[in-house]
């Protein structure tokens, strides 16, 4: 493989899969900063078992298993850690457009809602969770990407969403839940 | 419970609120700095261009350096000797710490690369293994990584696994990575092992014998000119450091002192800094890295069957699946009467405890 081709396959790499990889990484650790480098340090190892990698339906689960791996070495403290934040802010990419105040401000505290009520989970919960639900893996391949049987995986987003529908914070978010179903009830 | 929709939509939001950082350049920026090459391919001409520019700042620091020292002896004294040239930059104009800086820096960065442009010898860095000697002993700098794809029996997993550390280990070197499932639907994943880079060849071949080679790709990045960098950086560093020291002791303000104090702390740490690096990149050299991806051979369609081996497979497969449920159905039954049973016990326990009170009481 030339040189030439190699970066033109990196980079459309990077364009398709960056952004996904980065926030998903970013609702699995709590620290943007670090969330940057693993993902940084995902695609390079990406790139550099690039032969590896496999084609097709494949590919996918492949990219969020390095992130995902990426993410706990980072959280063991492996990888190097740059100490950047992340640039921007959320309120300013919600406020550039025409939005409302108050619909950013209830938008920004529902995200925050999330992700914290997220980072509460126990991490075998969290990631499968964030794979399903954000990142829209199927089950298999969640199964695939964190080297679990696909049952394991079902019993582990059904007991993530028993614990967030307990979540009070978040069940005001949800009209299913058990919290706004009593609420309903009360009026 | 939470809807799996509602889910998704609160996790949408959530995620796509994160401000995605412009990382995509500082990737591509990293991976341009290690872009491997063919193995047989010469010194890349981006090393040549880096050398070629680090000598274009150490001419044009030396120019800056010339410009300072004919400064100091035309303003301080008609012969001008080292201690005399401190004299003048230094004691009475330290309160300045920018012309010290600046000078503290530059001045080193020339004396690493002289005049000839010869690059001054790597610092030594330490030694991991008998094949880091190797690999110093020679002019070239390579980092190699392979990869290799087996197809291996089913059966053959596990042992190609542990044949595979086996190998490594053997070799002096180490597992770094071991991804693999040996039960379930999707079988197979990838060991990244570490060895000796003499040895790279070698462990190769031994792990092509473990398997059906699929694919073979082998990189090597050449670093030659990153690691005469590293050393010339490290060198003008140094220099630096010594000359702070040498100033250290003339500074006569507290400003002035701490000034160089200053100096000296962030000269330490980049020195720190780029002696790390060069360790990382001895160990890199040192070990080469071998990705060896196992996985079963892909099972062949079965055709279909037809007339007599049609219907006994059928028969067969009713005659089970007939078992199943019947053997379902009766485990059902058999728990129930298992539960009537324990309660008839319970029931008759009872009634010998209580009868013989009841029929005292009517006696």
């Amino acid at each position: 493989m030339s040189e030439a081709t190699d970066r033109l396959d990196l980079e459309q790499l990077l364009q398709q899969w960056y952004a996904p990889a980065y926030r998903t990484a970013a609702l699995l650790i709590s620290d943007s900063g670090r969330a940057e480098d693993a993902v940084q340090e995902a695609f390079l190892r990406l790139w550099r078992f690039r032969d590896a990698l496999p084609e097709g339906e494949g590919l996918r689960p492949w990219i969020y298993r390095v992130v995902v791996n990426a993410c706990y070495s980072s959280a063991r403290g492996e990888t190097r850690h740059s100490g950047r934040r992340a640039s921007g802010d959320a309120l300013d990419e919600l406020t550039s457009d025409e939005t409302p105040a108050e619909e950013v401000l209830e938008t920004l505290d529902r995200a925050t809602s999330v992700r914290r009520a997220i980072r509460a989970l126990p991490v075998d919960l969290r990631v499968p969770l964030v794979l399903r639900y954000y990142s829209g893996l199927s089950e298999r391949e969640i199964a695939t990407a964190i080297r679990r049987r696909p049952g394991t995986v079902k019993s582990r987003l059904h007991e993530a969403r028993r614990l967030l529908a307990l979540d009070h914070d978040l069940a005001q978010f949800a009209p299913g839940s058990p919290e706004n179903n009593e609420n309903e009830e009360a009026r | 419970m939470i809807s799996e929709t509602e889910l998704s939509a609160l996790l949408s939001e959530a995620g796509d609120a994160i401000p995605t950082p412009a990382g995509v350049e500082a990737i591509l920026e990293a991976t341009r700095a290690a872009q491997p090459i063919a193995t047989s391919a010469p010194i890349s001409t981006r090393s040549r261009f880096t050398s070629r520019g680090f000598m274009l700042k150490a001419l044009g620091a030396a120019a800056v350096v010339a410009l300072v020292v004919s400064v100091a002896v035309v303003s301080s004294s008609p012969q001008p000797t080292p201690t005399a040239f401190h004299a003048a930059v230094t004691p009475s104009n330290l309160g300045l710490p920018e012309t010290s800086t600046a000078f503290a820096k530059s001045a080193p960065v020339a004396a690493a690369r002289p005049a000839n442009g010869a690059v001054p010898p790597t610092p030594s860095t330490p030694s991991t293994s008998a094949a880091a000697a190797g690999s110093a002993a020679s002019s070239e700098k390579i980092i190699s990584t392979g990869t290799l794809r087996l197809t291996v029996t089913t059966s053959g997993l596990g042992r190609t696994v542990t044949k595979l550390a086996a190998i490594a280990t053997g070799l002096g070197g180490y597992v770094t990575e071991s991804n693999v499932a040996l039960a379930g639907s999707s079988r197979g994943g990838t060991i990244v092992i570490n060895i000796p880079a003499t040895d790279f060849q070698k462990a190769i071949r031994d792990a092509e014998a473990l398997g059906t080679v699929k694919h073979l790709g082998t990189t090597a990045n050449d670093v030659t000119g990153q690691v005469a960098d590293l050393g010339a950086q490290l060198g003008a560093l140094s220099a630096a450091r010594t000359q702070l020291e040498a100033l250290l002791a003339k500074a006569g303000t507290i400003p002035a002192l701490l000034s160089v104090e200053n100096e000296i702390t962030s000269t330490q740490s980049q020195i720190q800094q780029l002696q790390a690096q060069q360790r990382v990149l001895a160990s890199e050299i040192s070990y080469s890295s071998l990705s060896v991806s196992i996985a079963p051979p892909a099972k062949q369609a079965t055709p279909p069957r037809s007339g007599f081996s049609k219907a006994w497979h059928d028969a067969i497969t009713h005659f089970v699946n007939g078992l199943s449920s019947f053997v379902a159905d009766a485990a059902v039954v058999l728990l129930a009467l298992l539960l009537a049973a324990v309660l008839a016990i319970l029931l008759v326990l009872a009634g010998r405890r209580v009868w013989p009170i009841v029929r005292r009481r009517l006696l």
